[in-house]
């Protein structure tokens, strides 16, 4: 047999050998049992009882910078004009619920969401009050908390084994990822939605023959030192695994859920054209194949200048993507398995301050949105007083947000998991309760 | 540097000069192999006495990979390779460890070490910089650990003044994790449980926890400069109004009152954009600060909110220590000869670094009665510790020089937290600096010598700046500040604009106005060029005030190493893939496997490291005619060995042509081989 023939058997064999289950951006360490069978919870009945346990999936997205909630989610059309500025309320297709006039698309479809106005944090710097709302956990120099997507992917079972479970897009260098958990349940991260994932495809300059070779080539180069360290080593088998992934991905189907090209003209144009509104279509195509966990960023929203020129700016980016988004989904049959969450650092001060015409930092009272996933629409749970300044009625707080999304998905909130430094952590940390009054 | 121990402790604890040059000359070569020898002996004994075999040494070829990779972080380039095999002397181990360790590889390297286990951060404010710089310096210089240490943990002062100060103002506001990072790190415990209630499985109470953190009860992070300057400037414009001048020493103390605060407000006022970020990068000690108890604290030893007074974990006791000398007397406390876990510590952690597994293992989780797999090894590596004088460069030397660095590598892996009885070291996946270094050698050749200097010249240009700015006269100062703020204000017009023109953009394209996108677009750049040449037009204090980041500034370029960027790198940078720290938590690398990692092997530009027409592979393989010379090149600069007689006949044939060279280049990028040491 020539040499090259022998090359061409040895790819033929292996080929064939390709086992265990998908991983991308997973680390394989232990056996594909240990891995792909990260504690399979049946939602707890009490749960379901309480309309939890619906959600499949959650779309995830965080206005980073600290968005208003009296321009957005919150407005106060009766305040003085300092607090109100020129944003007035608008009517929605829900009986009582009123949104800011930047949010026209979301009128229409306000009867699928949910307003939590009543937020409220002391975390009132950008870094710490981001976190706090990811892990329900104060940002410690000693440990790092999962965030609520790593609990998600921690707690539920993948629904779809070729394509990782916990996705980020556009989130940035700061994020909490899987914390202290192992690197398998961290998200893999997307920087440009448009661009879709890296390093998918062969380089132009390799044909696919020589590919394969390349392949074969490895494993001959590999031959003696398999022989040695094959089986007392789980890293060296980790290595062989994950290039078997990676060849397995590229060839996969699934592969093209990161294409957003693959929408119609009509869908982008329905989404919009800013990077984040790619994001939120990304998350949408994501879903459909299974994804349990798309956390969605959205930077820019720190307007201690200029507050109402932003809004006019930046907020129909968001009325519009989310708008086309919570469409969709309905109109696809998804809305009731997806959960969809419109979350931030903190509010701004309701005062608007004279100099800069712009809002300061204002943890006290924000505001949140939810729709699908099990969520009863159409509501607005808590309140502030007559300005935004004061949670008066069901003060909410991050802890609780993220046990409500455990809520949604059917994961147990309050299960305690062990650091390495061997210390309880809860998805909902310590006191956490979810919203159960905002399921349907 | 005086050292505050109470008077009979002073004498044990006063050992050497904290100044800045060496203690020590590096210990004689003879030395060193002595202390070696020794060390192997407490091995053999202890494998005798379990009936272990110790694993054969190990290949040439192997050897000069792993004194590579181990002592200087990067694979060698296949000259050095080959001119290690080629040589016959008999020593040439010992000499090539020598040369090894004292090349500026080494400062590569252990500068990656220490900034993860430091949680080191370049790019954080400005101070960030400055103790990068500062960090890098003084392992180079041979700072011994201990001074290193103490340097940090009694800091005081601006970071323009005392770069240690970073070491306080990484975790500024978060002074309780501070100190159980600093207990990890430097003593090897986890009392972090303790914080919030006494420790479930260990002996620590939340009493213990607060009273160790009381002696850095004082720390406060806001500038005595700032505040001097505003002084000068609040001086200046009393006398430029004596009406409100007046009104501060009003009878009436409202009106006093009001002056005051008016005056203080307005300068305040002013200087603000100057003062910005300079104000926080200082730790300064308040003598009459001291750490109160929680408000949910639960025990009965105290009441909530009580004030602690400071006391040491174990080791030596202090008593009546004065609040202006709590922090160096920590300092002096932690990283005395005296402290029991200091020397141990720092010992373990690095024979962890060089062979794979601690003797004590996990490496910082230590209690009183860790004394790890070998008592007796551990015993003298304390000694030998305290014999270098914490000098960690000569610490490596001497493991460097065991026969146990020279085995080969054991077939199984240890499992972490377990006793390993070294028969050899420990296989492990090359480090994600360690990786990215081989990348930068296979393009480049030898990067050792290409260090990023910008990082000091900012730092330098930084510091100049900042003594510039404090030296300035009142009037001086107040132009200053009436600069930034026409800069800041600049900045803002500049932005509103451009929001405004993206606005109506976005509206444009929505409707399907190209044309109109188009001129908007223009209407854009012209904003973009105007605003850069105000900026080049500024003033040096309107300029200075702006660069608030100056760690971003020093940008490394593509033929250096990972030791010489700003970090910690992005998320999506190769060396992050690759596991490396995000500098968050203390040594947050891992060397774990991803299909990323995969992905980016096989498809990413770093695929066609052979085949790019400015790599040194490609340089090289173009001047190399003879097939088997080209397989010889490749395998050496891989593997660092020549291919055996049935590597020759397997893969011979491929080297007649370059695609199907380039072909086994790139499966060689990708092979264990590569990507381990063993």
């Amino acid at each position: 047999m020539s040499e090259i023939n022998k090359l061409d058997e040895l790819s033929r064999r292996s080929f064939m050998a390709s086992a265990a289950k998908g991983c991308l951006g997973v680390t394989i360490a232990g056996t594909a049992q240990e891995l792909f069978a990260p504690a399979a919870i049946a939602a707890d009945p009490d749960t379901v009882a309480k309309g939890g346990g619906k959600a499949k999936s959650v779309i995830y997205l965080f206005m980073s910078g600290g968005m208003t909630h009296l321009d957005t989610f919150d407005p106060k059309p009766d305040a003085p004009v300092e607090y109100r500025g020129p944003t007035k309320a608008i009517k929605t297709n829900a009986d009582g619920v009123r949104l800011g006039h930047y949010m026209s698309n979301l009128a229409g479809q306000a009867d699928k969401i949910a307003l939590v106005r009543s937020m409220s944090s002391t975390q009132g710097a950008h870094g710490p009050g981001r976190y706090f709302m990811r892990t329900s956990y104060s940002q410690r120099a000693s440990i790092v908390h999962p965030s609520a997507g790593a609990w998600v992917t921690r707690l539920k079972q993948r629904a779809n084994d070729n394509l990782p479970a916990f996705v980020t897009v556009g989130t940035g260098n700061e994020h909490p990822g899987a914390g202290f958990f192992e690197p398998q349940y961290a998200p893999l991260p997307v920087g440009d939605a448009a661009a879709g994932l890296k390093n998918v495809r062969r380089l132009h300059n390799i044909s696919e023959d020589q590919f394969n070779k390349q392949l074969v080539l490895r494993r001959l180069l590999d031959t003696q030192f398999d022989e040695r360290f094959h089986k007392g080593q789980k890293n060296v088998r980790a290595y062989n695994q994950v290039f078997e992934e990676a060849v397995k991905l590229m060839n996969s189907e699934d592969l093209e859920a990161f294409d957003i090209r693959k929408e119609s003209k009509k869908v982008h144009q329905a989404y919009g054209d800013h990077s984040f509104a790619k994001g939120v279509l990304l998350a949408r195509r994501l879903v459909e194949r299974g994804v349990r966990f798309i956390d969605v960023g959205f930077g820019g929203f720190d307007w201690h200048n200029d507050n109402f020129d932003q809004c006019e700016s930046k907020l129909p980016i968001l009325d519009q993507a989310l708008s086309a988004l919570l469409a969709e989904l309905d109109s696809k049959g998804l809305l009731e398995s997806t959960l969809v969450v419109v979350a931030t650092e903190f509010g701004r001060t309701p005062k608007i301050t004279q100099e800069r015409s712009g809002r300061n930092h204002f943890p006290k009272a924000f505001s949140y949105l939810l729709a699908g996933g099990g969520i009863k629409g159409g509501q607005v749970y808590g309140q502030t007083d007559e300005t935004g300044s004061n949670v008066i009625k069901d003060k909410v707080g991050g802890p609780d947000f993220n046990a409500t999304i455990g809520h949604a998905m059917g994961v147990p909130h309050d299960l305690a998991l062990m650091s390495p430094s061997r210390r309880p952590f809860k998805m909902g940390a310590r006191e956490g309760k979810p919203l159960t009054k905002l399921f349907g | 540097m005086k050292r505050y121990f109470p008077a009979t402790l002073a004498l044990v604890v006063a050992i050497g000069s904290a100044d800045a040059a060496p203690r020590t000359k590096p210990l004689a070569l003879s030395e060193v192999l002595r202390v070696a020898g020794k060390i192997d002996d407490l091995l053999e004994k202890d494998l005798n006495s379990k009936k272990l075999k110790s694993l054969p040494a190990i290949s040439d070829d192997a050897f000069v990979r792993r004194a590579y990779v181990s002592i200087v972080g990067r694979i060698p380039t296949a000259q050095e390779a080959a001119s290690f095999l080629d040589n016959e002397g008999r020593d040439k181990q010992t000499k090539l460890i020598e040369t090894l360790v004292s090349s500026p590889g080494y400062d590569s390297s252990a500068f990656n070490y220490f900034a993860d286990l430091l949680r080191l951060q370049t790019t954080h404010e400005q101070y960030g910089l400055g103790w990068h710089v500062w960090l890098r310096n003084s392992l180079a210089k041979d700072k011994p650990w201990d001074q290193l240490a103490n340097e940090m943990l009694s800091a005081e002062g601006h970071s323009v003044k005392n770069p240690a100060v970073g070491y306080y103002l990484r975790d500024r506001g978060m002074l309780l994790d501070n100190v159980s990072n600093t207990v990890q790190v430097f003593l090897g415990h986890q009392i972090g449980c303790a914080q919030c209630h006494d420790h479930p499985f260990d002996k620590w109470t939340q009493m213990e926890y607060y009273e160790l953190a009381a002696f850095s009860g004082g720390v406060r992070y806001n500038s005595q400069e700032a505040r001097d300057a505003m002084t000068k400037v609040i001086t200046h414009a009393k006398k430029n109004h004596p009406q409100m001048a007046r009104a501060t020493k009003s009878k009436d103390r409202k009106v006093r009152d009001r002056a005051q605060k008016n005056i203080y407000k307005r300068a305040n006022g002013e200087m603000r954009y100057v003062f910005r970020d300079f104000n926080k990068n200082e730790v300064i000690e308040n003598d009459k600060q001291k750490l109160k108890l929680p408000d949910d604290y639960q025990y009965d030893d105290a009441d909530p909110g009580e004030e602690i007074e400071p006391a040491t974990l174990f080791g030596l006791k202090v008593k009546n220590v004065k609040p202006e000398h709590r922090r160096q007397v920590f300092a002096d406390w932690l990283t005395s000869p005296e402290n029991p876990y200091f020397a141990k510590v720092i010992a373990n952690r690095l024979w962890d670094r060089t062979f794979g597994h601690g003797l004590v293992d996990p490496i910082d989780d230590w209690n009183s009665k860790s004394i790890g797999s070998h008592p007796e090894v551990l015993k003298y590596l304390e000694q030998v510790m305290k014999g270098v004088n914490f000098r960690t460069r000569d610490f490596e030397r001497i493991l460097y020089h065991t026969k146990l660095f020279q085995r080969e590598v054991s077939l199984e892996a240890a499992t972490p937290g377990t006793e390993y009885h070294f028969v050899g070291p420990q296989l492990r996946r090359l480090s994600a600096e360690e990786l990215y270094d081989s990348f930068t050698v296979l393009a480049f050749g030898n990067t050792d010598d290409n260090i990023n200097y910008s990082l000091e010249a900012k730092w330098q240009e930084h510091k100049s700046n900042i003594n510039g700015l404090l030296a300035l006269s009142a009037p001086k100062l107040i132009q200053a500040g009436k600069d930034a703020q026409t800069a800041e204000t600049a900045r803002r017009d500049y932005s509103t604009k451009n929001r405004q023109l993206q606005t109506e953009m976005n509206k444009a394209r929505n409707a399907g106005n190209l044309k109109e996108v188009t001129r908007l677009r223009k209407r854009q750049d012209a904003l973009r060029r105007e605003g850069k040449r105000k900026r080049s037009e500024m003033s040096e204090g309107m300029s200075m005030v702006m660069r608030r980041y100056p760690g971003r500034e020093a940008k490394a370029s593509i033929n250096m190493r990972a030791s010489e960027y700003p970090t910690p790198f992005k998320a999506n940078h190769l060396v992050r893939q690759f596991g490396g720290s995000d500098r968050n938590t203390t040594e947050s690398a891992h060397p774990m496997a991803s299909v990323p990692q995969a992905l980016t092997l096989l498809n990413g530009q770093i695929a066609n490291s052979a085949e790019n027409r400015k790599s040194k592979i490609f340089e090289a393989l173009s001047e190399i005619t003879n097939p088997e010379m080209r397989l010889e090149y490749l395998f050496l600069a891989f593997y660092s060995s020549r291919p055996t007689a049935q590597e020759k006949e397997e893969f011979l044939p491929l080297a007649g042509n370059a695609k199907d060279l380039f072909t086994l280049a790139r499966a060689m990028l990708t092979s264990k081989r590569y990507l381990f040491m063993q």
